[in-house]
């Protein structure tokens, strides 16, 4: 069977042809590209970890590479951001190879659309506010159902000073941010911060995108607090939720060394 | 079924069927546009249209073993169709509340003269676009603007190659019926401006 004559390769003058066109010259900026790959080192912050015994003693070494990285060269900002990640416990493959590619794409000289993709929830969305919990308040380890109710119907302790309704649809890097606080929290051994904050991701973003790496997050930083039974109550919620995904491994290598 | 143009660089091969676990960049950079242009011609901005094509990549990151090699496309086209459509109802929602100016966004249809600047023809191209059923507006963006064969487009949605090229003939009429009627208004506007 012959494909019809596209409309797009028909008369330069018909208005069909050119509507068509336009829509098929339409590309996105290179910033779109970066920003997307630098939120894959977010996002894959436990691909290369997964199954990787002593995660949380990685996190020395990539929390070195993160201190050495915070230098003020603004072409290293998003390499410093996918390091900071890899401190929850990740030497990753995949984390390597994301940086890999932004240091590969990164303009020369000038690495603005590489810093602009790093500090990208800044340039688009205002960072949430500052309410850090006592550090004995930690997030309840519900399951996936109990939990989803619970944001959605209830009025936590440490509510956030923004309505929950103000993060629907809010731009993907504003949840990085959120949650690489939390992660920044992780590293400096503030655990229970760490997880004060974490707790308010699912409050405070209804799409919860990165939910299956706050919950990575917090399984981490339960166990690392000595919380082993609530740490097993999360990765039980990994394994069950997210059975195939790149912490499921890691999950299950908490749940059987509880 | 390897859709042809996939193969340029064939991505790293897991061991099983999928992906590896390292593919995501490159997934990313061999697709990233296509994604983009999708989720725009779906009915995104360009703002939404960043975020959505971020989070579909998010989302294959996490799934990359699910992705048989030769069917990337197909794959980031299931995912950005959920994605676009829960950034568009979260868009409604923001509407219903009055957080959008409907007034704003409902501008005059560009003149001929306009029609030369890209931009102006893209928001009438999407002007158009929004007006059909996803159903036939995929199709006919696939096949229209991301120049994707029938046969690709039937693996792409899973649908039969028969059931594939009617609803391609279906949005063709559709989109030719809707511009007339578009390009009737602009005449007759233009005549008692």
């Amino acid at each position: 069977m012959n494909d019809p004559e596209r409309l797009l390769h028909g008369s330069p003058d018909g208005l069909s042809a050119r509507l068509l066109r336009a829509g098929a010259d339409e590309a996105p900026a290179p910033r779109s590209l970066e920003r997307t790959l630098a939120a894959l080192g977010a996002a894959s912050t436990a691909l290369g970890a997964a199954g990787t015994a002593g995660a949380l003693g990685a996190s020395s070494t990539a929390g070195a590479l993160g201190a050495a990285g915070t230098g003020k060269v603004v072409a290293t900002l998003t390499l410093v951001s996918l390091a900071k990640w890899a401190g929850v416990g990740v030497a990753s493959g995949v984390l390597v190879s994301v940086a890999a590619h932004v240091v590969a794409r990164a303009p020369e000289p000038n690495a603005q659309p590489i810093a602009a993709a790093a500090s990208s929830a800044e340039v688009r969305s205002a960072p949430p506010t500052e309410h850090r919990a006592p550090a004995q308040v930690l997030p309840s380890p519900l399951p996936e159902a109990s939990v989803t109710a619970e944001a959605r119907t209830s009025t936590p302790a440490a509510a956030p000073t923004h309505a929950v309704d103000e993060r629907a649809g809010a731009p993907l890097a504003a949840e990085v941010t959120f949650v690489d606080r939390g992660r920044a929290l992780f590293q400096r051994g503030d655990g229970a911060g760490a997880l004060a904050v974490l707790a308010d991701y699912e409050q405070t973003f209804p799409e919860r995108r990165l939910l299956p790496e706050v919950l990575y997050l917090r399984m981490e930083a339960l166990s690392l607090a000595g919380e082993r039974a609530r740490a097993s109550d999360i990765a039980r919620r990994i394994v069950r939720n997210y059975g195939k995904g790149p912490h499921a491994a890691r999950a299950r290598a908490v749940l059987a060394n509880p | 079924m390897v859709l042809p143009d996939l193969a340029l660089e064939p991505l790293s091969e897991s061991a099983g069927d999928g992906l590896s676990s390292t593919a995501a960049p490159e997934l990313a950079e061999a697709h990233f546009g296509y994604v983009w242009r999708l989720c725009r011609r779906l009915g995104l901005t360009e703002s939404d249209a960043d975020d959505a094509a971020q989070q579909v990549f998010i989302t294959a990151a996490r799934r990359l073993a699910d992705i048989r090699v030769g069917r990337e496309r197909a794959f980031l086209y299931g995912v950005a169709v959920n994605v676009v459509a829960k950034s568009r109802h979260a868009r409604a929602r923001l509407r219903e509340a009055g957080e959008i100016d409907l007034d704003a966004l409902e501008s005059e249809l560009p003149s001929v003269e306009e029609l030369s600047d890209q931009r102006a023809a893209r928001a009438l191209l999407d002007r158009v676009l929004d007006a059909m059923s996803l159903e036939l507006r995929a199709v006919f963006v696939l096949y229209e603007i991301e120049e994707q064969t029938v046969a690709e487009i039937a693996e792409t949605l899973a649908i039969p190659v028969g059931t594939a090229a009617s609803r391609l003939r279906r949005a063709r009429e559709d989109f030719a019926a809707r511009l007339a009627r578009l390009e009737a208004r602009r005449r007759f506007s233009g005549a008692t401006r």
